[in-house]
């Protein structure tokens, strides 16, 4: 079969949608084709994200005044269809976000919009104790010519240590609505016979759906964080990727896909709702 | 004040929730697309920036009423994170911003476990055609033979073929311009 001939078979093939006889001879061409065995590879994540995904891909935005609503805590039967639709859609997830934001002011009076992530980084890396931090504070300063707003330090959330093979531990995290990162502090038990090089996954996995956040690190870097601290600090999880609902937080070697978790916690998250977020924008 | 009250226009300067609403999501349609995906952990601030401005000039009267606001909001968000995405070059000396971790970390997560790339997917289908989202969700889902799919669209069986090639190539290079990006950075 010709090269155009088989590019017709690629989206059946890549689906697991063709014969037997079809399938060896786009096999057989995908061998000596790049091009060809670069789009199945594309056209197979595609199926697996879309399949994965489901209908939620396809739901029509909510309406603004149902997000808005959503946002500053009020209660309404499209409440659950909302949350669903937010964990897919980070356009509509940002509105929210903003509409949590400006619960507290008129959202066309703030005129330093780039001020307050400024702070936030600033915050975050003097948590983490970074030298950078000063750096920041130094660049910030010739930046800004009028004080910024206090933002506060963010709050650390803290996981307990848990034996290997032992129960989950659970806790509860409400967290501020505002905060734009979740910042977590976790002891991390590596073998001692780890490599320093071998990597370990941490992963933010909503129960019952999948993995919302999730990082890796070498064993060198974690051993670093645990002989200064006792526990590894991870500053920067957004909140936009999280919403209420229960979450397994899961440290493991980073390969192989399946391998048994070192550390598991269980963490029901919710949203404190601030008082000046049940106020619309004036 | 040079905008009636009742349009949208005034009724932003007068902070109505529902005009505001409707602006954030014209802004929000903007920053989120797949080109700006990289300006991830910017866009609330980047939306406030987009608001400021445009408020500013409608405050100076400098927008035209006889012209679309939508456009122009639109516009105005374009220009403010193509201007992001110009300062994160000039720091990186890349062509953006390092991609936001989660990102990142998807490509060893297994398929169909990464929410922030399904988050993604979701943005490219809402760019997609109405046809093109039709002709997805009936092979994908409900898994539809093409057969099947063109006794619906009554249209031959190759046309079908053929468009659901275009839509998908069309969602796989929006794609892989973040995906290139994030698997360059993780090289680095």
């Amino acid at each position: 079969m010709s090269h155009e001939e088989i590019r017709n078979d690629l989206i059946d093939y890549a689906a697991k949608r063709l014969g037997e006889e079809r399938r060896r001879a786009v096999e057989q061409h995908l061998a000596g084709c790049a091009e060809c065995a670069e789009t199945v590879r594309d056209l197979e994540r595609l199926a697996a994200h879309l399949k994965g995904a489901g209908d939620g891909l396809f739901d029509p935005h909510p309406e603004p005044a149902a997000l808005r609503r959503f946002a500053l805590g009020g209660r309404s039967a499209s409440e659950p269809r909302i949350g669903r639709h937010l964990y897919l859609c980070a356009r509509c997830g940002l509105e929210v976000e903003m509409w949590r934001r400006w619960g507290a002011a008129p959202a066309a009076s703030r005129e330093h919009p780039r001020r307050t992530r400024r702070l936030a980084s600033l915050a975050l890396a003097s948590a983490a104790g970074l030298v950078l931090g000063v750096l920041l504070t130094a660049e910030f300063r010739r930046t800004a010519p009028s004080p910024p707003p206090d933002i506060g330090q963010p709050v650390l959330h803290v996981l307990p240590e848990v034996q290997r093979g032992a129960e989950p531990a659970h806790k509860n995290w409400a967290l501020d609505p505002e905060e734009p990162y979740l910042s977590v502090a976790v002891p991390v038990p590596i073998p001692t016979q780890a490599s320093d090089a071998e990597r370990y996954r941490f992963e933010l996995k909503r129960v019952d759906d999948g993995v919302v956040w999730s990082a890796d690190l070498s064993a060198a870097r974690i051993r670093e964080h645990m002989e200064s601290a006792d526990v590894l600090h991870l500053p920067a999880i957004p909140t936009r990727i999280i919403m209420p609902g229960t979450y397994e937080f899961i440290v493991r070697p980073a390969q192989p896909a399946d391998a048994a978790p070192l550390y598991r916690a269980v963490v029901e998250i919710s949203y404190r709702q601030s008082p000046a977020a049940t106020k619309p924008p004036q | 004040m040079a905008y009636s009250e009742n349009s949208i226009e005034g009724r932003l300067l007068q902070n109505d929730p529902e005009a505001l609403g409707q602006v954030l999501r014209w802004i929000t349609a903007v920053l989120t697309w797949p080109r700006f995906w990289s300006l991830r952990e910017e866009w609330p601030d980047l939306v406030q920036e987009t608001l400021t401005r445009v408020v500013e000039s409608l405050r100076r009267s400098r927008f035209d009423a006889e012209r679309d606001f939508y456009f122009y909001v639109q516009g105005v968000a374009r220009h403010t994170a193509l201007h992001a995405l110009e300062a994160a070059s000039r720091r990186t000396g890349k062509e953006g911003p390092a991609l936001p971790e989660e990102i990142l970390a998807s490509p060893g997560a297994t398929a169909g476990e990464s929410v922030p790339m399904r988050q993604l997917l979701r943005r490219v289908m809402d760019d997609a055609s109405e046809d093109c989202r039709f002709l997805m969700r009936v092979y994908y889902l409900e898994e539809k033979s093409y057969g099947e799919i063109a006794t619906e669209l009554a249209l031959p069986v190759g046309t079908v073929k053929s468009r659901l090639f275009r839509c998908l190539e069309s969602a796989r290079r929006a794609l892989r311009t973040v995906v290139r990006r994030s698997t360059d950075a993780a090289a680095d």
